[in-house]
């Protein structure tokens, strides 16, 4: 179904949107799904919430694309929309998440912990987070991402990153050693 | 807990990469499918009123039908007045001594 759009570019790919080619939008969709699940996989905590988010996503960026400039590339611009996204998500979902249950976790950090097991106490930390804190954890962190980028996506300034960032350690800290204590 | 044992977490949990191919799979058919939903208008009222017309259609079968299976209750309520009407005409009749 994709070969006749194999050598075309993205934007060739964007133009055919707008006349109307919806096959066209499903190639571009192919091509920056993996990117696009990459970002939301860091906050969904199932396939169907993690397919909800992505679909939000290509909805949203199939609605804008006549305001898409080309002054960044496609990927850019569909990696903005998804933080926005993944932030709206975080915030609708707050409550949920914080009713996560530790039972089943590792409690601490110790030197010799798995992989698995500090993904998972760290998930179960983060999601006691506010979804600001959450999302500049996830992007400068576990996303590393500069903190440039980090403001690109978000909208936010450099320093408000910093400071955002600042603070979401200083309270994953304090959750992590309460889970310690507990 | 200090610095170093945060970064050492994020570097753990860094090592696990999420598996998303469960997700991704069919994902552009789903997505397609949404937008041609979405890009069909809305159904017209009239055309609702047409759907519906076997149902109303049935009403008033069913209501035909009620009324021809109980002719008791109105015929008797008929008869009733008209009985009712006559008793009255034959004692105005008796009490005055005219004759019908």
């Amino acid at each position: 179904m994709s070969a006749q759009f194999d050598e075309s570019t993205d934007e060739r790919l964007i133009q055919s949107t707008l006349a109307g080619d919806d096959e066209a939008f499903a190639e571009l969709v192919r091509r920056h799904k993996r990117k696009i699940f990459g970002i939301a996989a860091r906050f969904a905590r199932n396939d169907a919430e993690l397919s909800d988010i992505c679909q939000e996503v290509f909805v949203k960026a199939y609605q804008k694309l006549k305001s898409f400039r080309g002054d960044a590339p496609f990927e850019h611009w569909v990696s903005r929309i998804a933080v926005h996204s993944c932030y709206d998500f975080l915030r609708a979902t707050r409550h949920d998440r914080e009713n996560v249950s530790l039972d089943g976790i590792e409690i601490g950090v110790q030197p010799d912990m798995s992989a698995r097991h500090a993904s998972e106490l760290l998930h179960w930390a983060m999601a006691r987070l506010s979804a600001d804190e959450r999302l500049v954890i996830t992007l400068l962190e576990l996303e590393e991402r500069s903190v440039r980028e980090t403001a690109e996506l978000t909208g936010w300034s450099e320093a408000n990153v910093k400071v955002r960032a600042f603070r979401a350690r200083q309270a994953l800290k304090k959750i992590l050693e309460a889970s310690h204590e507990r | 807990m200090n610095d170093d044992q945060l970064k050492k977490l994020f570097q753990a949990a860094r090592e696990v990469k999420p598996d998303t191919a469960r997700a991704e799979y069919g994902f552009e058919t789903r997505l397609l499918a949404r937008l041609r939903a979405d890009h069909e208008p809305a159904t017209p009222w009239h055309a609702v009123v047409w759907k519906l017309m076997p149902m109303f259609a049935a009403i008033v079968l069913a209501l035909g039908v009620w009324t021809a299976i109980e002719p008791g209750a109105s015929s008797s309520d008929l008869q009733s007045a008209l009985t009712g009407d006559r008793d009255d005409k034959t004692l105005v009749s008796y009490l005055t001594g005219e004759t019908q």
